[in-house]
């Protein structure tokens, strides 16, 4: 008998395999989330947090404020049209707005011109030098946009001169050449003029597709010098862009942050001196910015956020790589923004109860109001006051009137009171997440069993199932 | 007596302990991934962030990155690799290529055609074993991803391996469509499962080779190292040097920090 047990035991051991024994696993529902960007964009807040992501937090902030989204701004944020760069790329560079057939347009410009179709198809894209297998865009939008609107501006300009006009389209066709690996260089021309002005800057750009950015960036800032020349404004911001592509494709594993400032301080001089690429200068100020100086790019994404914004998705884009990427050691300077000034407030809300309160009596913007009641450490009546004087139509109302129940003490008189509000939400349809927000508070607040279970149901906004067994 | 009885009952009783699988999680503490053939056992995952697996130990750990995007429309547009990605020296790669069928999405020959010889320019990539198809195919694009497959295998170079992503319910299936694919394996993504969450039972035998697991879904992911399949991590942001640490150690990280 015993013998049998023991070899029974080993069997059993020795049998045994590894098994899964975790599980089984179970979808969790999600009561209380953030709401859609979506319902911000339109109005609906619902009860505002500072955990909100950066986007959520910073259209919040506008639609408190009153400077309602526009149409454009939403269409832009909702929408895929308007893809914005990802300050992760290297050789990052602003894009034309939806110009998804810009080759085509040169392609079709340049057949009706020459009279011949050329190969289409051509790659934009060139190997990070010294990477194997991550690239860049090298050749973007705009260069097809700009070389296509040349190319018929020329040929109408200087109609009585095919061979000039020939030569200077297989000069484009050099310059792009390059885009993928390099390849052809413009020839030198003598003559006439308006060639010599139009080959100097297709060798540079040359150049600049071919990585070779010290040479590109000479002959740049050579035109840029030419007031003559018409690529003059553009070559000026071109030798920021130079110095951009060479810090970030330079070394395998960080931009050179020296000549990166450089870059910003061309760009900020293209930018202060307005003109047709003061508005792009701005853009890849800020990308320079996110990365050597997050302060000020803080303060100009804050400001420009602020009010209706033509180029508000790529802002909130750069903003939440700013506030999400560590080593920004130092944020108070970006507080000069009223909008930076604000999310910081309500992300860390015990440091700035007098801050908040301060600025909602300086500016009376009920966004304040909101910081002030999220920071206040106990009830202050001025603000309660205040919050309860919102009305019902403010987008603020629901998170104010939050916080003030939120205030009292537990009881059936609260619990009364945040469910007389609760009913009027789920009568006036309002969302779900603000709902159920209400209902949470309602059950704190309740005293007695009966209501704390009454109280129990809501309806899910959405499933978790991040199994972290 | 009674001392005997005694121990009688606790060899049974580590008799079952160890059936009732816990000799799983203990042999997990013991663990050197080993190899696969000529890959390591467990392969990294590198998406469309920026990595940095310098640190990776490449007699432990393979990559399997992202090297394009392949917008299958009307027409198919190619987006190739934009972030930075660096690895150790010698360390065992295959490139990964996702098809995304859209809206519009035209299935004929050229769009076959011309998906197909994208898939076979990332396996022309330098220092790639193979390479890896990622699409999740819906059953009216089925025709055309196998199709898609069979023109990759045709014109693959020998010695480069053909592998696809596969959702774990096209693996349960004992006589499923991927019966008939020409591929040398398909990892069955055991993550991102909704509600189905949990392990599901293999039977297309393409599948059986290697799972795919996730870090932010520890419970799964940590057990995937018991078995003796090859093992796909994928996380669900950048790689870390405190991960690949882990990793180098015989550990399957956990990360809490979620999708970007």
């Amino acid at each position: 008998m015993r013998r049998r047990k023991w070899a029974l035991g080993i069997a059993v051991v020795a049998l045994a395999v590894p098994g899964n024994s975790c599980g089984p696993f179970f979808t969790g529902m999600v009561f209380v989330h953030q709401p859609d960007l979506e319902d911000v964009l339109n109005g609906r807040l619902g009860v505002v947090h500072g955990t909100f992501s950066v986007s959520t937090l910073a259209m919040s902030y506008r639609v408190l404020s009153g400077v309602m989204p526009t149409a454009a701004e939403k269409t832009s944020v909702l929408g895929q049209a308007d893809t914005p760069q990802d300050p992760n790329n290297p050789g990052y560079s602003v894009r034309a707005n939806s110009t998804p057939n810009a080759m085509n347009a040169w392609i079709a410009e340049r057949a009706e011109v020459m009279h011949e179709t050329s190969d289409a198809g051509l790659k934009t894209d060139s190997n990070v030098p010294g990477q194997q297998w991550d690239t860049y865009e090298n050749c973007l939008n705009d260069a097809f946009v700009n070389a296509a609107k040349t190319l018929a501006t020329r040929a109408r300009d200087h109609s009585t001169e095919p061979a000039e006009l020939a030569e200077w389209v297989n000069g484009q066709d050099a310059v792009f050449s390059n885009c993928n690996t390099p390849t052809n260089m413009p020839a030198v021309v003598q003559k006439p003029d308006w060639l010599v002005k139009d080959r100097a800057y297709q060798t540079a750009a040359a150049h600049f597709y071919r990585a070779e950015f010290d040479e590109a960036r000479k002959e740049f800032e050579a035109i840029a010098a030419d007031r003559s020349s018409p690529w003059h404004a553009l070559a000026d911001y071109l030798v920021g862009r130079c110095l951009i592509r060479q810090a970030t494709l330079a070394q395998p594993d960080k931009a050179d942050d020296a000549m990166l400032k450089q870059a910003g301080e061309q760009f900020a001089r293209v930018a202060k001196g307005g003109g047709q690429y003061a508005g792009p200068a701005t853009e890849l100020l800020n990308f320079v910015d996110l990365r050597v100086n997050p302060d000020a790019a803080a303060v100009r994404l804050g400001d420009a956020m602020s009010r209706p914004d033509t180029r508000l998705k790529q802002h909130l884009v750069d903003l939440s790589y700013l506030l999400e990427h560590s080593g920004w050691p130092n944020q108070e300077e970006s507080r000069k923004s009223d909008l930076m000034d604000w999310m910081l407030t309500m992300q860390a809300p015990a440091k700035g109860p007098e801050h908040a309160k301060e600025r909602w009596r300086q500016t009376g913007n009920v966004a304040w109001l909101v910081a002030a009641m999220s920071a206040a450490q106990s009830p202050d009546p001025e603000l309660l006051r205040a919050a309860a004087a919102v009305p019902y139509d403010s987008p603020a109302w629901a998170t104010l009137t939050y916080l003030r129940l939120e205030t009292l003490p537990a009881g059936s008189a609260a619990r009364a009171e945040v469910e007389q509000v609760l009913n009027e939400l789920v009568q006036k349809k309002a969302s779900p997440h603000a709902v159920n927000e209400f209902t949470i508070l309602a059950r704190q607040k309740a005293d007695r069993l009966e209501d704390f279970v009454r109280l129990a149901p809501m309806e899910p906004v959405g499933q978790d199932n991040d199994v972290s067994g | 007596m009674v001392g005997r009885r005694a121990v009688d009952w606790a060899v049974l009783g580590a008799g079952l302990f160890f059936a009732a699988g816990l000799h799983g999680d203990l042999q997990a503490g013991d663990r050197a991934y080993g190899m696969t053939g000529d890959a390591p056992r467990v392969i990294l995952w590198a998406w469309e962030e920026p990595e940095d697996l310098r640190t990776a130990d490449p007699r432990q750990l393979g990559v399997a990155f992202l090297a394009e995007r392949v917008f299958v429309a009307k027409d198919v547009s190619v987006v190739p690799r934009r972030q930075r990605i660096l690895t150790p020296e010698g360390m065992w790669a295959e490139a990964v290529v996702r098809i995304e069928a859209g809206r519009d999405f035209e299935d004929n020959a050229a769009t076959r055609k011309r998906t197909a010889e994208a898939v076979l320019d990332a396996a022309q990539l330098s220092g790639v074993r193979g390479v890896q198809v990622d699409f999740d195919a819906l059953e009216s694009q089925r025709a055309f991803y196998a199709d898609v497959l069979r023109q990759v295998r045709a014109g693959l170079p020998a010695g480069k391996r053909l592998e696809m992503t596969a959702l774990v319910s096209w693996c349960s299936q004992q006589q499923g469509w991927m019966r008939a694919l020409p591929v040398d394996a398909a990892v069955p993504m055991f993550f991102r499962l909704g509600r189905h969450v949990g392990w599901w039972g293999v039977r297309e035998p393409l599948c059986e080779g290697s799972v795919g697991v996730a870090i932010d879904e520890p419970a799964i992911a940590n057990e995937s190292l018991h078995g003796s399949q090859r093992v796909y991590v994928f996380a669900p942001r950048s790689w870390t040097a405190e991960q690949l640490t882990e990793l180098n150690e015989g550990t399957i990280p956990r990360d809490r920090r979620g999708a970007r």
